[in-house]
């Protein structure tokens, strides 16, 4: 989802969501005033309300405090020589014209009449007030005379308010009291508000009802899916972050608060009598209420989408600047000194631990608890970084040490630990290569020589059968035919030689019988050893001796041993061939006496290219103990010669299956 | 006469086999490349094919593939390739035999003469022999125990009392392995004959009798430190 997509669904979510504020303020206003009213009945009128009736009465009480206590009764328009009950007296227009409530009352023990009326000529008389009263307030009136109370306010009559304070007053000072409400509510007064309130109420209570619940889930909802979409992340999914997402959350905190405050103050500006200014200056702080809202919203998410809600306190700076300098300070003490002062450490505060009682010995066992499973830690990381190097130390150089499992010191180790592994597992894994190649090289390099090889050899052989008288001919011919074959073998071995040392060659490991192997390879040889003369003598104690090991390879191991003997041997000699258990490991030992003096030591007749005869004019490539070692290398043995006089021996060890 | 098709991008080593087989009575063709054998094997009538490997324009393996298609005339790699891969891939697209170079002038007669006589005379031996009931018979290796005669490639093969029970039992149970223990006990019975390794002895004498080259045999193979056993070839 792209970046604009988001800030597009985000922002329509801040549009919607002051409306639908506004919708649940209005709502359970709405409700709240319908239940102050009393619950308003089905066809209850606006004159039979509570608050109506409460206005109302407030009304005459006030006025009549107004008019008799509180004028200055020089200072108001008057209409003089009227008569008041057939005295002579005077009407007096008050100032209180602008409300709804219009009234008269007759004071008669002065024969002073008040009226809110305007002095005109309707109203110049009593008769004529009283006329114009009972016409202009037909819907809404109460009257009061002798004694007597007549209005059509159900909630003022004689019986509801006879008790009252402002009643007995009235009653006291032989007053009569004509009142009413305007028909039409001309003035925006209290009054006239009230019954606009009243028929809103009324009209919309069941709207409201149902749209508190509504708009509030509606509200809950925006506000989830705006969250959704706060905290736009860049191209490398971190969430971008502005001035106030970066700054400590206690300060952003207060600069929101501020900002709220600010609001506030807006509202109560709102104590203005002017309308407009009540409405821009409510209007305005609204605005500012909601935007702190909206940026206090804003940066919570955002930080928890960061996951900065937590770090970016002031309480987890502070305790990281302690972590961090006390863990500087410490690296900079000399580290053998280090774990002598943590056991200090550890000594002084189980010594202040002490003085305290129970909760000293609970905190000492949770202090050991935690000693110990630091210090087992530890142990075990050393423990296991020690095994890693006996590993490499074994030959394994496939060893890796998750750097993160380990603290401190140890940590550094590992990763040193790492190195060195990875190191030599460069090296192998390089000269393994390099063998790789050099064996392609020489399986080449052989085929190449091999095709020019076969022309020479099939030559040779042609020539040979050619009549031919010249002895010359024929004993060079031989040479060529003799030296060709030996290139043959060369060319071969050599291959084999590299393939073995290289490890290149794929073993087909088996449950291989020593017993039967070496017989079988016996009747191979035993014409051969016949023709010279030489008895083999085989010592097996057990005929139910088995090695793991390549069946094939083994046996290219056992012909070239018994192909050097019956180079090598002395004619007419034994062979003796024994075979021993020694523990888990099975030896096989192939002695027979040279022909040829061996003054030559183990090591170099090991070497490739080096034969037991200096003259070398024996077949054989020089090869074959070479390969020999290394194929009983690949299938898990050892392969070993020793020379002792004329005494040859080859001795085979591997592991017993 | 057959005709037998030497295809070698290596022309003196196509010229020596020419030699040989032209000895041996058979009418050689030859080839430079693949190409060049495939054209004459569609224009020729060809008894056997002898294909080197690593040659111009179509190696021997593409040559062999192509061969497959509509012919099953027989097969013999011929190549300096000695990996035991190469020889897999070789057998595994259709060629009959794999030979290494340098190569073994007289190994090659008789590779080329066994499979000519597979080729031209197969199913021949069978028709001779009575209700087959006393026949033991693995690829091209056929014992008459009637006649007590031992049959390979066609041709009779001579061999000692011992060296006959040996393989009689060993072709009779085919694909099986047996110790040199397991073999003598059954060609002995109870007999108390002597050193039982002679076995091995035979055994290498029987391969050198009915094998073409007995340090890789056809029939009767070695398993090093288990035994031995007469491959079954049908």
């Amino acid at each position: 989802m792209s970046n604009t997509f988001k800030s597009g669904i985000k922002i329509a979510c801040y549009i919607t969501l002051p409306i639908l504020i506004i919708v649940l303020i209005l709502a359970i206003a709405n409700v709240s005033y319908v239940y102050s009213q009393g619950q308003i009945k089905e066809n209850e009128e606006f004159k039979d309300s509570q608050s109506f009736t409460d206005t109302y009465e407030n009304y005459i009480s006030l006025m009549f405090n107004r008019v008799i206590n509180e004028y200055d009764k020089s200072w108001e328009d008057k209409q003089e020589d009227v008569d008041i009950n057939g005295q002579k007296g005077m009407i007096i227009y008050v100032s209180e014209e602008y409300i709804n409530f219009k009234f008269l009352i007759i004071d008669k023990n002065n024969n002073i009449a008040y009226t809110n009326l305007e002095h005109t000529m309707n109203t110049d008389s009593i008769e004529k007030i009283k006329e114009f009263l009972r016409i202009n307030s037909s819907n809404i009136y109460w009257n009061y005379e002798e004694g007597l109370v007549s209005t059509n306010i159900s909630k003022l009559t004689l019986e509801n308010i006879k008790y009252k304070n402002f009643f007995e007053e009235i009653e006291d000072k032989n007053i009569s009291y004509f009142s009413g409400i305007n028909n039409e509510l001309i003035i925006s007064d209290n009054i006239k508000l009230q019954n606009i309130m009243f028929n809103v109420s009324k009209n919309f209570y069941t709207p409201s009802i149902v749209a508190i619940p509504i708009s509030s889930i509606l509200i809950i909802m925006v506000i989830v899916i705006g969250a959704r979409f706060i905290g736009l992340r860049d191209e490398n999914g971190k969430v971008i972050l502005n001035w106030l997402d970066r700054q400590v959350l206690f300060l952003a905190l207060l600069i929101i608060s501020i900002i709220f405050s600010i609001g506030v103050m807006f509202f109560s500006a709102i104590a203005s009598n002017d309308y407009v200014i009540m409405f821009i200056f409510g209007f305005i702080g609204s605005i500012i209420i909601y935007l702190s809202g909206v940026l206090l919203l804003e940066t919570l998410v955002k930080r928890i989408k960061a996951r900065t809600l937590i770090k970016n306190t002031i309480i987890y700076k502070f305790y990281k600047w302690l972590r961090d300098g006390t863990s500087k300070t410490l690296n900079r003490i000399n580290k053998t000194y280090k774990i002598v002062i943590y056991f200090i450490c550890f000594v002084i505060a189980n010594l202040i631990l002490l003085q305290f009682n129970d909760i000293g010995i609970l905190l000492i066992i949770a202090l050991w608890i935690f000693v110990i499973y630091k210090v087992n830690n530890s142990a075990i990381q050393f423990y296991e970084i020690k095994d890693a190097l006996q590993e490499i130390y074994n030959g394994n150089v496939e060893v890796y040490l998750n750097e993160e499992n380990y603290k401190g010191d140890l940590k550094e180790v590992s990763r040193y630990v790492n190195d060195i592994a990875g190191g030599f597992s460069n090296a192998i894994s390089e000269q393994l290569k390099s063998e790789r190649m050099k064996t392609e090289l020489i399986t080449n390099v052989s085929h190449d020589i091999k095709t020019p090889l076969t022309s020479i050899i099939n030559y040779v052989d042609l020539l040979e059968k050619e009549n031919i008288d010249n002895e010359n001919i024929k004993k060079y011919l031989e040479i060529i035919d003799n030296k060709s074959q030996k290139l043959k073998k060369l060319t071969e071995d050599l291959v084999e030689a590299s393939k073995a040392s290289s490890g290149n060659i794929k073993l087909n490991i088996e449950r291989i019988n020593l017993d039967e192997l070496i017989k079988q390879e016996i009747g191979e040889f035993e014409d051969k050893f016949n023709k010279i003369g030489l008895t083999t003598i085989l010592d097996i104690k057990d005929k139910n001796i088995y090695i793991n090991a390549d069946g094939r390879y083994i046996a290219r191991v056992l012909d070239n041993i018994f192909s050097n003997i019956s180079k090598y041997a002395l004619e007419n000699s034994r062979v003796y061939i024994d075979v021993n258990r020694q523990n888990d490991e099975i030896v096989v030992i192939f002695k027979n006496i040279s022909k040829e003096k061996l003054n030559i030591s183990e090591e170099e007749l090991m070497q490739r290219f080096v034969r037991g005869d200096e003259s070398r004019n024996t077949e054989g490539s020089g090869l074959g103990l070479s390969i020999s070692e290394s194929l009983t290398k690949l299938q898990g043995g050892e392969f070993k010669i020793n020379i002792d006089g004329d005494l040859f021996k080859v001795i085979l060890v591997f592991k017993e299956a | 006469m057959y005709n037998i098709l030497v295809c070698d991008d290596e022309k003196e080593i196509a010229d020596a086999i020419e030699l040989y087989l032209q000895r041996e009575g058979f009418n050689i063709l030859k080839a430079n490349d693949g190409k060049e054998a495939l054209d004459i094997i569609d224009k020729n009538v060809i008894h056997l094919v002898i294909l080197d490997i690593m040659m111009p324009k179509l190696n021997g393996i593409e040559t062999a593939k192509k061969i497959r298609e509509d012919k099953s005339i027989p097969i013999i790699i011929l190549s300096a390739k000695s990996e035991d891969y190469d020889k897999i891939l070789g057998l595994n697209i259709g060629a009959d035999d794999y030979m290494t170079k340098p190569f073994n002038p007289l190994e090659l007669v008789a590779r080329v003469n066994s499979q000519i006589r597979r080729y031209t005379k197969l199913g021949a031996i069978t028709r001779d022999g009575n209700d087959g009931k006393n026949i033991f018979k693995t690829g091209e290796l056929v014992i008459n125990d009637d006649t007590k005669e031992v049959i390979v490639d066609g041709k009779n093969v001579k061999l000692t009392p011992t060296e006959y029970n040996i393989l009689k039992f060993l072709t009779k149970n085919k694909g099986k392995v047996y110790s040199i223990e397991q073999i003598y006990e059954n060609i002995w019975e109870d007999e108390a004959y002597g050193a039982e390794n002679i076995i091995a002895v035979h055994i290498r004498h029987i391969r050198e009798k009915i094998e073409i080259n007995p340090k890789e045999p056809k029939y009767l193979k070695v398993i090093w430190g288990i035994g031995y056993k007469v491959e079954n070839l049908d």
